[in-house]
């Protein structure tokens, strides 16, 4: 029974495919970024969205054509269900907490029913229906994307630059040590145990960088093993020395990525990736900013990187049936809510700077894209003293109110000046109870009528 | 090597207003220059203007100086002669300056809506109250938000208000353009029609005028006028060229079919005309995120409108002929 069932709901969902009634939409963003908390914030305005009066860009809701929307079983039986309850009951507890950080994947479907206005179906259909899938994922899992196009071989050589820069130089002082003193005893007879050895010293390495606040860390199923803890799959790394790999551990070396491209990142992409046709690129310009001058580089070039292992084209009916591509992106910088609103203008300028690389493809392709300043749960105030000087109010992390003048947020790519100086920003806490429901968000109005406000005409 | 930036506490007692305006952008508050202006035709300085003004000025400060002299003279005469001549004049002079200065803050307002228009400096909080819709305001008060930038309130305040202002200003527009079609339409002489839209067109710029907030005197009605009449003669002729050129085709069938119908048909379009330039020029900022009221639907309305007036009192008149045929024939 169970089985023609998931049969039907497969073929429904070819069927919308088809009359491009369904967005798969991408929440794409390094770990930390806020995918959660967007997420969260986006299914909060769209299920509550005709009894809010926050959502003015949102046109089919200003123009009272949302009958309503409502959260739908995921069409995959295997991934589990969206956890969106237990993230409003953290934003929403006493003390309030943002949502846990992701650990698994996770999806949720939502249909949305409206009274379409425009083309045919205006003048035919009363009521028309829009599925939209969300997916959240751990963002430290994006980044295998990349390793799909590359071998061994050029994968350790672009990690060997990486190596040589400042903090990563220092942090992997300990893991390069034992790897040269093994590598003078490599043999075929140990290899396997030697290389367990190294790759667990290499998976410190990872995790020491990640507490750094690093983001490119490859490949992610060492930082975040998921199912895999502890698997043999796992113990491997890029080569990080200019001679070459000892006879005995190169073809294991060379299998163990080999192994792990095709058995754990192509079905993590074909079951979750592929089917993309809308992408939000969410960026946590603010925390790289306070990182200093190597996190925000570093964030540069993991975005970019990441954007090449997305498809991006205009999709036809055939291509949208078999193999649809990203035909809209935008690009969101979170936790807008940390700064005064006069400096939001200033944030999309940065991601603008920082994207450029990757967007030049975007361009190519005539792919439509968006910039925008978001908070998906706003938890910040903006006020003004007596004296007119501008200040955020909030929850700090010690559960008290605070409130704090205007961070600077530079208005162009900082100079070395500037990062000498650093930057650091406030961080709020949620701090909410079940009857400020819907919460108050920044901005997703416009990204939500940007995103699928075409698809709701 | 310079000091770190750090954050700034203040104390949390201390009052604090929450914010409702965020201060504009050097990026995104100012607005694009590809949108349309309204041009406005002012007056060139006329040569003789001067002298004349000088002659009326000294015209009317003899006639102050004659009237001062005879009220002193009538004071001399009796007390209560003077008494009265001076409390009429006193009226008079009090009355007049009164209108006198309402009339220029009249015209100063509309000259200032002009000027904010074309530069955009108003802040959305002014116009909100320049418009002088209290409902329109508690609206804006709840959809506003306060991360809003300059660009955005700016939209939004297009979009959920100033497009319901100018939904009524276009109702009213198509409903008087109607009725001035359907009042040619039946109207037997020319002079009459012209009387008919000289009328109808008034009484619609000063509705349409008070929708927007602006209030109209005397001088500010002469200086609409005139900017719309050069509007529609100069800039808009293109304009028109391209708006009305299809439907005066259809309107000439009509006239073949019925020239009366075709005549009202022409009244009622350029009423319409009238009407759309009024908005324009009334209309605290230009046309941008929403679309210019426009012709599409309206040819239709005028049509069913005349269709409505016209059968009826053919058919009276038809009625009323056979009447008077059928009472000759029973005399």
């Amino acid at each position: 029974m169970s089985r023609i069932k998931q049969f039907k709901s497969q073929t429904r969902d070819l069927i919308h495919r088809g009359f491009d009634r369904h967005i798969k939409l991408a929440v794409t963003g390094l770990s930390g970024a806020g995918k959660t908390a967007l997420i969260t914030g986006v299914l909060e305005q769209l299920l509550y969205a005709n009894e809010s009066q926050n959502l003015p860009y949102f046109n089919v809701r200003q123009h009272q054509r949302l009958i309503g929307c409502r959260l739908h079983t995921s069409p995959n039986w295997d991934t589990p269900r969206f956890d969106y309850e237990k993230a409003i009951e953290r934003l929403t507890g006493t003390p309030g907490q943002w949502p846990e950080s992701t650990r698994d994947v996770s999806e949720i479907r939502l249909e949305l029913k409206y009274h379409p206005e425009r083309g045919l179906a205006g003048k035919v259909l009363d009521e028309r229906r829009l599925t939209v899938d969300i997916i959240d994922y751990p963002g430290e899992w994006l980044l295998d994307l990349p390793l799909l196009s590359l071998t061994y071989e050029q994968w350790s050589k672009k990690q060997r630059t990486l190596f040589s820069t400042e903090p990563r130089k220092e942090l992997a002082e300990a893991w390069l040590h034992q790897l040269n003193d093994l590598t003078a005893v490599a043999t075929d007879d140990n290899a396997e145990k030697q290389i367990k050895v190294v790759a667990k010293a290499y998976r410190q390495y990872l995790a020491d960088c990640k507490e750094q606040g690093l983001k490119l860390l490859q490949p992610g199923r060492l930082v975040l093993p998921g199912e895999l803890a502890g698997t043999p799959s796992l113990d491997f790394f890029p080569w990080p020395l200019e001679q070459p790999v000892p006879d005995a551990w190169q073809s294991l070396l060379e299998r163990k990525f080999e192994y792990y491209k095709e058995q754990v990142v192509k079905p993590f992409y074909q079951n979750y990736f592929r089917h993309f046709n809308r992408q939000l690129i969410l960026v946590d310009v603010l925390s790289a900013l306070e990182g200093g001058e190597s996190y925000f580089d570093e964030l540069k070039l993991a975005l970019n990187e990441i954007m090449q292992s997305f498809n991006y084209g205009q999709n036809s009916l055939l291509r949208r049936l078999f193999s649809p591509q990203i035909d809209k992106v935008s690009f969101v910088v979170t936790k807008a809510d940390s700064v005064v609103p006069s400096d939001h203008a200033k944030l999309t300028g940065l991601i603008n700077a920082l994207t450029l690389e990757g967007r030049q493809q975007l361009q190519f392709e005539r792919i439509p894209f968006d910039l925008f300043s978001v908070a998906g749960v706003a938890t910040s105030q903006w006020k003004q003293l007596k004296n007119g000087t501008n200040v955020l109010e909030g929850i700090d992390q010690s559960g008290e109110l605070v409130r704090v003048g205007a961070p600077h947020v530079p208005g162009r790519l900082p100079t070395r000046e500037d990062w000498q100086q650093g930057y650091v920003y406030p961080h709020f806490q949620p701090n909410f109870t079940l009857a400020d429901s819907p919460l108050p968000h920044i901005r997703l109005d416009k990204l939500l009528n940007s995103v699928i406000g075409d698809k709701l005409r | 090597m310079s000091k770190h930036r750090e954050l700034t506490y203040y104390s949390v007692e201390e009052e604090a207003q929450p914010q409702v305006s965020p201060e504009p952008f050097d990026e995104q508050g100012t607005i694009e220059d590809n949108t349309e202006w309204r041009t406005h035709y002012d007056r060139k300085p006329r040569r003789w203007g001067r002298w004349l003004l000088f002659g009326l000025v000294l015209a009317v400060v003899a006639g102050i100086a004659e009237i001062v002299l005879a009220v002193i003279e009538s004071w001399q005469q009796s007390w209560v002669l003077g008494g009265l001549w001076s409390l009429g004049f006193a009226l008079i002079v009090g009355i007049f300056s009164a209108f006198i200065v309402k009339e220029f803050w009249q015209l100063r307002q509309l000259k200032r809506r002009w000027h904010a228009q074309s530069h955009g400096i108003e802040s959305v909080e002014q116009q909100l109250k320049l418009l002088d819709h209290p409902d329109l305001e508690e609206r804006w008060a709840q959809i506003y938000q306060p991360y809003w930038s300059d660009s955005e309130k700016r939209e939004r305040f297009e979009c959920d208000i100033l497009s319901r202002v100018d939904q009524q200003a276009s109702r009213l527009v198509s409903r008087w353009s109607a009725e001035a079609a359907a009042m040619i339409a039946v109207s037997p002489f020319a002079v009459l029609d012209m009387l008919i839209i000289l009328w109808r067109n008034q009484r619609m710029i000063h509705r349409i005028a008070a929708l927007y907030g602006v209030k109209l005197g005397y001088l500010a009605r002469l200086r609409l006028w005139r900017q719309v009449l050069a509007n529609i003669a100069y800039s808009g002729l293109s304009e028109a060229a391209v708006d009305l050129g299809t439907q005066w085709v259809s309107a000439e069938l009509i006239t073949k079919l019925s020239a009366r119908a075709g005549q009202g048909l022409g009244a009622g379009l350029l009423t319409a005309r009238l009407g759309y330039q009024v908005i324009s020029l009334c209309r605290p900022m230009p046309f941008q995120h929403t679309k210019k009221p426009g012709y599409g639907r309206l040819q239709k309305d005028l049509l069913s409108q005349l269709k409505g007036v016209l059968p009826s009192l053919y058919k009276a008149r038809f009625t009323k002929a056979a009447k008077s045929s059928d009472t000759k024939v029973e005399n």
